[in-house]
């Protein structure tokens, strides 16, 4: 199944980049830039990105008119060596899984977010040969859908 | 590209067009062939592929009397598009933690 994965390599400790990334997020996350940042609706501009701290708390947008977008909640709470929370950006039929690990060596912490479940479990094997890399995608790709029939509206954990 | 997303995945909400997609993802096959193993009538597995097909996610071609169908290569570079938009969006995300970080002593 897809998952998309990237990870960097920072000079602190995890306990202070752990708090960045939760406690700071609306200080780092890109507002603008080549990708898409935001899930502000055409005509909004995004104000602040927060994390409600703790097991279940909300991961959530506000935007200059003061409403508010739930993005996710969160999954795993366990400072400052793992975060987990869910993901759903509004234009897609179900959520998906991010999880950021923080692991720290002589100074230097390697954070590493693994964002997954763009497949549901339980999609058919598909045979090898044709289209073989593309069918990966698009089983990810039909997975969102089967997502969101597993789990009738409202976050899960 | 949204638009077709969007279509895309409604038109992948349903379980029967799911598995028709799965099936073509081994080949090109014909409407008899596909329509064979299902319990439904041929005029319905028709109608799902009418579906697939405005999604694009499925192209038709005509040879001789029968039509066959196959994967749509352009409706699955959408999704691969996407998900390497994912892709640099944590990359550059993750860029600018290390910089917030290592310059907030």
């Amino acid at each position: 199944m897809k998952t998309v994965q990237e990870a960097i390599a920072i000079r602190a400790s995890k306990q202070k980049v752990f708090e960045a990334y939760v406690g700071h997020i609306n200080r780092w996350w890109p507002r603008q830039g080549t990708y898409r940042y935001s899930f502000a609706p055409a005509g909004r501009e995004p104000r602040h990105i927060v994390f409600e701290r703790g097991l279940g708390g909300r991961f959530y947008e506000v935007f200059d008119d003061g409403s508010e977008l739930v993005i996710g909640h969160i999954t795993c709470w366990d400072p400052p060596n793992r975060l987990e929370y869910t993901w759903r950006d509004p234009s897609w039929p179900g959520q998906t899984d991010v999880s950021v690990s923080f692991i720290e060596e002589n100074g230097v912490t390697t954070v590493t977010v693994t964002h997954s479940g763009f497949g549901a479990a339980g999609i058919p094997a598909v045979g090898a040969g044709y289209h073989t890399g593309l069918v990966e995608i698009l089983a990810a790709f039909a997975g969102w859908v089967a997502d969101e029939s597993l789990l009738p509206g409202g976050p899960h954990g | 590209m949204e638009t077709n997303l969007d279509q895309a995945f409604a038109a992948l909400s349903d379980p029967a067009r799911r598995d028709l997609v799965y099936r073509l993802a081994a080949g090109p096959q014909t409407a008899g062939a596909l329509a064979e193993p299902y319990d439904i009538s041929r005029p319905a597995v028709s109608r799902h592929l009418r579906v697939l097909r405005e999604a694009g996610l499925v192209t038709v071609e005509t040879h001789g009397r029968e039509r066959w169908y196959s994967l749509s290569p352009a409706a699955l570079n959408d999704a691969q598009a996407w998900l390497e938009e994912v892709e640099g969006m944590w990359g550059a995300a993750l860029q600018s933690l290390k910089r917030f970080v290592e310059t907030n002593p």
